[in-house]
């Protein structure tokens, strides 16, 4: 008697098991894949993403480069005072480890975090990231020789 | 067919040929034409197992490769045919490179007694069924040697789980299988195809014929379900304890080999379930309609194979359901559960048919004639 009523038992289970499948086999649209490389996702807000400093707000004062503990970024400043300028600023993001507080730090909040996520290159040399150019630093050598600051010069 | 051979060969001069090399021509043709149709069936089988996969699992399956991904088999095949094919220093070779033709031939031998229609089946064997439940049992012989050669304890374990379970389960796919052949009173598989005919194709056929082959045909598939090594039974491939099981060490089309025989397996099950319980290539409604042979031969292939994919179909409803048992309630379910009742459905079949003197229920209950 106890057999047949294990028996019955397992039945009833198994049926209720298979409902529960079918009814998302038959479902239509039920997929909830993100189809990556055709549909992407956006990175939610304050998403650590790549590093990206925007060097013509940059004053180059190397705070970044002195809180971050792997020693990452490469920056080297010219001129005085309220007129310094960087004319180098690098990450070797290979090496970095998204710890924000390079961005924390920033006083000038000129280096943030994008919500870009895509960092495969094909060659090492691909994730040295410069940030000024040979022109940026031709130009930021000529307005820190006159002495002009940084947020004059935006006006 | 004999006689086009005959033809053909005086036309190339030579002469009238023997008796051997007539039937060996018409064994080639047929088995070239069944290995044809089992390596298209298997590439879309995968393709739909992991389309039915998806869909259960709430996302896409195969969708890159051509159309809806259907070309995704295409792209497995040939990169399983280009990949390196390893077999390590402590392997025993001879037999590692023996057993995935076992397992494949073991599974594949058995489509020949499968009657497709009236007129197409590759053999005509008086004893089909037996023939079938015999090579798929030939497979564990395969599995066996796959597990002991390839030096593995993986593969050892695995190999050690299928033999134990195919074996098991044997008994009780033979007791099942009795059931409906007590009413038949023939292995021809022919035969018991023909025996449904009564009732529009549906209430004729030996599922229908009376509450214990009812009972035997569940009994039959679950136990073919182990046989094939399916999921709940999958025991000997638990990927989560066993890596591959019995395949651990194989690679490149030594794999695909295997992979292929557990698909041939399911369809050869599935056919023997729908010749015996489910009227076989009987045409529901129309049968009697149609009067050209060769669209019968056809429309009869057709339904016989719809009824195999449906069975399929349910297989792999299972494989994405239920989890997989332990080895001792696999055991327990077939020595204390299935085949205490198979033997119940045996002796009480043949009371039925000793009472009712072989009518079905329907016709006991004055439905069908």
């Amino acid at each position: 008697m106890k057999a047949i009523k294990e028996i019955g038992w397992a039945i009833k289970t198994l049926i209720v098991g298979l409902l529960i499948t079918a009814k998302y086999w038959f479902k239509p649209g039920s997929e909830i894949t993100v189809q990556y490389p055709d549909e992407r996702l956006m990175s939610f807000p304050r998403f650590r993403g790549i590093l990206f400093n925007d060097v013509e707000r940059c004053t180059g004062c190397g705070i970044c480069k002195m809180t971050c503990p792997i020693d990452c970024i490469e920056i080297e400043s010219y001129g005085k005072g309220k007129a310094r300028r960087p004319i180098h600023y690098a990450i070797r993001i290979s090496e970095c480890m998204f710890c924000g507080l390079c961005v924390e730090a920033c006083p000038e909040e000129c280096l943030i975090h994008t919500d870009r996520y895509e960092g495969s290159v094909y060659e090492l040399k691909d994730l040295y990231y410069q940030f000024v150019s040979e022109e940026q630093k031709k130009r930021f050598m000529e307005l820190a020789e006159k002495g002009i600051p940084v947020k004059e010069e935006k006006k | 067919m004999e006689r086009l051979i005959v033809k053909l060969s005086v036309k190339l001069g030579f002469g009238s040929p023997p008796d051997w090399a007539i039937l060996l021509i018409i064994g080639l043709i047929a088995g070239i034409i069944l290995l044809v149709f089992i390596l298209l069936y298997e590439g879309l089988a995968t393709y739909i197992e992991r389309k039915v996969a998806g869909d259960i699992q709430v996302r896409y399956g195969p969708n890159r490769v051509g159309p809806y991904g259907i070309l995704q088999f295409v792209a497995d095949g040939l990169k399983l045919f280009f990949k390196e094919d390893i077999i390590h220093s402590q392997a025993d070779r001879l037999l590692f490179r023996l057993a995935p033709y076992i397992v494949f031939t073991g599974s594949f031998v058995g489509l020949a007694a499968i009657p497709f229609s009236v007129e197409w089946y590759a053999a005509k064997l008086n004893v089909g069924v037996l023939f079938i439940v015999a090579t798929t049992s030939l497979v564990v012989a395969g599995l066996a040697m796959a597990g002991w050669a390839q030096a593995n304890k993986w593969g050892l374990l695995g190999g050690m789980r299928s033999v134990a379970q195919i074996v098991s389960y044997e008994v009780t796919v033979g007791i099942a299988l009795l059931v409906p052949i007590i009413h038949i009173g023939s292995l021809d598989l022919q035969q018991a195809v023909l025996y449904q005919k009564k009732g529009w194709g549906i209430l004729g056929w030996n599922i229908f014929h009376d509450p214990f082959t009812f009972i035997a045909f569940f009994i039959y598939f679950i136990a073919a379900l182990a046989e094939c090594n399916r999921t709940p039974f999958d025991l000997p491939e638990g990927e989560s304890e066993l890596v591959a099981g019995y395949f651990t060490e194989y690679t490149g089309f030594r794999f695909a080999f295997f992979f292929m025989a557990e698909y041939g397996d399911m369809f050869v099950v599935s056919a023997l379930a729908s010749c015996l319980f489910l009227g076989g290539w009987h045409i529901p409604f129309i049968e009697e309609l149609i009067k050209i042979p060769v669209l019968k031969n056809i429309l009869g292939s057709i339904v016989l194979i719809a009824k195999v994919v449906v069975l399929i179909l349910i297989m792999m409803w299972f494989r994405w359901t239920y989890p997989r048992l332990r080895i001792d309630q696999l055991m327990a379910l077939n020595w204390k559960r299935l085949i205490p009742i198979g033997l119940l459905m045996l002796l009480c079949a043949s009371l039925w048919d000793l009472v009712f003197n072989g009518k079905r229920i329907f016709e006991l209950l004055g439905i069908i004639k």
